[in-house]
């Protein structure tokens, strides 16, 4: 599903350079669902831009379903993600001015009308995180496991092939965390590629497999 | 809270940036404010300088006159007969016939009509008997009226020449100061309208990165957020300079010192200039929010959601 | 990092307003425009007054008589260096005027206006007949400079006359060489050519057969004349005197030449100062809100600052830095630009307001400059105090852990 073949990246800032990630190479087969950690400044979140053509690697290729992300054109894989990627950031990043329901159904604007998810699908998620009496509300009014929750949902709703989460769960409360975690579990038995990156190894055990980035590279694999 | 009144599908780019505007209403409000004073002030500056210049044409065309000959101390009477039709009374002492022999007897080149005008009751004038107010000269056009004034100075030293252009431009000099500071004004209002406008964009960018990075990553693409910035400045300052022109228009229409002039403009030229200033703020606006917008297209998504806080 | 620590908290400051380019740079043009037009008001104000000293003091005349309704000519004459030409009736005026009390010296001046083709200059230039024998104007200048009286062809040129000694000019047909170039002073002087007024009468009786067009000097008429007062002598009464002895005439005081200058400096600054405002409410607008929205950004590294133990004004010293530096540079680049807007524009200015122009000296420009640049950088900071310190008023707690 996705395919990392002598990824690297570099962060030049004032003039320091910090190596991200060594070259890298690797694959997440579909369907899988994998757990990254690491040490903060590990290069965890650069790995998991990177899997989503979130930022441009400096060398190497990366291709998602067969597709090599940087021979797109800047909206083509835009329209890409759109349809493929879901994201969930550790932010939840909601517009504070649009309601429960207009921020989960965003992603399916970024695609052709028809093509993305609808209504339908958008109160299916709501009611799968318990969220659907609130479909009317501002984010403001929730609790931030709920916004949490909205914002998983929202990666959920183009029917993501791929879903890429960079420490969903840091924010949230025991209860909550698993209510995620649980979610991201039946997407991934449903068919969704999971890649989720987490400072919590007692989550590591219910992913198919284990990352461990350690200065750039990857150390360790399950 | 709402009832179920939200639209069925997915909220499209306008949805959005009405979304944008609502949540820093302070900016919306400094942006219209802005638009406004930059769009009136224009509109009032433009508008008077047209319509002075329009009331010089026809103060020259319709009274057709090229130069009024009278006795001194009357010259802003005459000046104010000349540019708008319409004077206070000026006593008939001249004796017509005389002043006509005179000039007949110079033998002027380029003269082609005198006329005697009795202005001792004010108003537009009539003809004169035998006492006049002032005489009116029409010259060819070929005819160089300084050059005859010169020799009538020569020839009728107790008269004095008042050439029509002169006349307007005269009276037309007491709205210059105010056409000046309006002038400047608007000047002034459009750049500080502009700046603010960039300014509030590049905050706006600033503050708003996470999510700008978040739409990014949901597939936005990078026209996407350069309309929804850009877009903002321009749903902002669109109003705010119609306002406001619409507001100087009305006010230059009822004010007293220019309502006279204006009328003179007509309502297509006005409603062409309020087009116009509104478009200009608009304009300048979008412009200055353009390199703001243009950083927050070409935000690396990752950077924007995680530097962020 | 930096040896300075001072040093090091700028250059801080400065990647700080870096960062966000687009609306530091949006504050920035609005205090470059505030600097620049404050800074060339204050430069045309220096300026105008350095000029009307040094030419007056170049003139050396405390009074000028010239034909009744000469006057405004005249002005224009001495200060732009418009051409003019009139003429009165001369010897009988000198001895009138030497017979009052008071008077040290006077002495004539012929005005000439040249045919625009005088093959040097583009346009008309003034022509200055003086009489060497009694001339308090020009002839002490060229004694001191030159050690000598002018040669029979040779002309005394104001200082914005292109050539170089030696160079030909040609008046109505007459070609005279360029002798001598006057020190600057910001009046009509320096568009002015002196020579003595035997040359003018001579050149007047050949340009009948060498000139395109004949020039007219009635003999025995003069344009002006010079009037040098004696120490402690009342310019007024004298020149009250003078327009009861002599009929027919103006009496201009080099005191009234200053008035007259002023009044139309202060017609210019009656523009220029409301603008100047108008843009300065506008830069502390932009100011105001740029920091409102920068404190808010570090909102929670100020209050991280206050639970360390810092104090309110330790803990935004940061944020005050920078809208010091930000005032200072906008100020810098607006007294840079705006000299430079005015530099190209000078001419056009003067002109339309009848004002000499002289650059005050280089000390009094950069005192000006610098003044402008210190007090846009204070500006800054103080307007960005109040944003700072509201933000200070926040309990350390709310400011971390807000939003």
């Amino acid at each position: 599903m996705i395919q990392l073949y002598e990824v690297s990246k570099t962060y030049r800032t004032r003039g320091q350079s910090v190596v991200a990630l060594a070259p890298l190479s690797g694959r997440v087969e579909p369907g899988e669902f994998v757990m990254v950690t690491g040490r903060s400044g590990a290069g965890k979140s650069t790995l998991l831009a990177l899997m989503g053509g979130l930022t441009r690697p400096d060398e190497g290729t990366v291709s998602v379903m067969g597709q090599d992300l940087w021979s797109l054109s800047d909206a083509e894989r835009a329209r890409f993600r759109a349809r493929h990627i879901g994201f969930v950031f550790q932010f939840t990043s909601l517009i504070p001015t649009l309601t429960v329901l207009e921020n989960l159904l965003l992603p399916a604007s970024f695609l052709p009308p028809g093509e993305g998810g609808d209504r339908q699908r958008a109160m299916e998620l709501l009611e799968r995180v318990g969220l659907a009496e609130h479909i009317h509300r501002y984010p403001w009014q929730l609790s931030g496991g709920q916004q949490k929750r909205v914002a998983v949902a929202r990666a959920l709703l183009n029917r993501p092939e791929v879903l890429l989460a960079d420490e969903p769960t840091a924010d949230l409360d025991e209860e909550t965390e698993r209510e995620v975690v649980s979610l991201f579990q039946e997407e991934n038995r449903a068919g969704t590629t999971v890649v989720m990156v987490t400072h919590s190894t007692e989550l590591v055990p219910l992913a198919h497999r284990h990352l461990v980035l350690s200065g750039g590279r990857v150390s360790h694999a399950r | 809270m709402r009832a179920d009144a939200s639209p069925p599908g997915p909220p499209g780019l306008g949805r959005v940036l009405w979304a944008q505007l609502r949540r820093s209403p302070g900016h919306a409000a400094a942006g219209l404010l802005a638009a406004a004073l930059a769009a009136a002030a224009l509109v009032g500056a433009l508008g008077l300088l047209l319509a002075m210049g329009r009331t010089l044409e026809r103060g020259l065309t319709t009274l057709g006159a090229d130069m009024v000959l009278t006795l001194p101390g009357h010259e802003q009477q005459v000046m104010r007969w000349l540019a708008t039709g319409d004077a206070a009374p000026v006593p008939a002492a001249i004796d017509a016939a005389e002043w006509q022999r005179a000039i007949a007897g110079a033998e002027l080149l380029g003269v082609k009509a005198v006329e005697a005008v009795d202005l001792s009751r004010g108003g537009a004038g009539e003809p004169a008997g035998e006492r006049a107010s002032v005489l009116v000269m029409r010259l060819e056009f070929w005819a160089s009226a300084p050059m005859i004034r010169a020799t009538l100075a020569q020839v009728l030293p107790e008269a004095v020449a008042v050439v029509g252009e002169q006349a307007t431009r005269h009276v037309l000099t007491d709205l210059q100061p105010l056409v000046r500071h309006l002038g400047r004004a608007a000047a002034v209002a459009a750049l500080g309208a502009a700046l603010l406008s960039g300014l509030l964009a590049a905050i706006r960018v600033g503050e708003r990165r996470a999510e700008l990075g978040m739409l990014r990553a949901m597939g936005a693409t990078r026209s996407y957020l350069l309309v929804l910035t850009v877009g903002e400045s321009v749903a902002v300052a669109l109003p705010g300079g119609l306002a406001g022109g619409l507001l100087a228009t009305v006010v230059l229409r009822l004010l007293p010192a220019t309502a006279a002039l204006v009328r003179h403009l007509g309502a297509g030229p006005l409603l062409g200039l309020l087009a116009l200033a509104c478009a200009a703020t608009t304009a300048a606006g979008a412009l200055a929010a353009l390199p703001p917008a243009l950083q927050a297209a070409w935000l690396d998504p990752l950077d924007a959601v995680r530097r962020h806080r | 990092m930096w040896g300075n620590p001072v040093l090091g908290l700028l250059g801080l400051a400065l990647r700080n307003l870096l960062r966000n380019p687009g609306r530091t740079l949006a504050v920035l043009v609005g205090v470059m425009v505030v600097a620049g037009t404050a800074f060339a008001g204050g430069l045309i104000g220096r300026g105008v007054d350095h000029a009307v000293a040094r030419g007056l003091d170049r003139l050396g005349a405390d009074l000028m008589v010239v034909p009744a309704g000469a006057a405004g000519e005249l002005h224009t004459a001495l200060v732009m260096g418009l051409p003019t030409a009139f003429y009165m009736e001369g010897e009988r005026a000198l001895a009138e005027i030497r017979s009052i009390e008071g008077v040290k010296a006077a002495s004539p001046q012929i005005f000439v206006a040249t045919l625009a083709s005088s093959a040097c200059c583009t346009g008309h230039l003034m022509l200055v007949g003086y009489d060497p024998s009694t001339d308090f104007t020009v002839t002490p200048w060229l004694r001191r400079e030159l050690g000598r009286e002018l040669a029979p062809d040779e002309v005394l040129v104001g200082n914005h006359i292109l050539g170089v000694t030696g160079d030909p000019l040609t008046f109505y047909g007459t070609t005279f060489r360029l002798g001598a170039r006057l020190d600057p002073t910001g009046m009509g002087m320096d568009e002015t050519v002196f020579l003595p007024q035997e040359a003018v009468w001579k050149m007047a009786e050949r340009s009948h057969e060498l000139a395109e067009q004949p020039l007219e000097v009635p003999q025995g008429h003069v344009s002006a004349i010079l009037v040098a007062l004696d120490e402690g002598a009342d310019a007024a009464a004298v020149a009250a005197e003078i327009g009861r002895r002599v009929g027919g005439v103006a009496v201009i005081t080099a005191g009234d030449v200053a008035l007259s200058v002023a009044e139309d400096l202060a017609l210019l600054m009656s523009g220029l100062v409301p603008v100047t405002l108008s843009v300065l409410l506008i830069a502390l607008l932009l100011f105001v809100v740029l920091f409102f929205a920068i404190a808010r950004e570090r909102r929670r590294e100020i209050g991280l600052l206050r639970a360390m133990g810092a104090t309110a004004g330790q803990s935004v010293r940061a944020l005050v830095l920078e809208a010091t530096l930000l005032g200072g540079l906008g100020g810098l680049a607006g007294v840079t630009g705006g000299g430079a807007v005015y530099g190209l524009f000078k001419e056009a200015i003067m002109v339309s307001y009848t004002l000499p122009f002289l650059y005050p000296p280089a000390g009094e420009q950069a005192l000006l400059a610098a003044a402008v640049v210190v007090l846009a950088a204070a500006g800054g900071a103080l307007v960005a105090a109040w944003p700072a310190l509201r933000l200070t008023r926040l309990e350390p707690h709310e400011a971390i852990h807000a939003r």
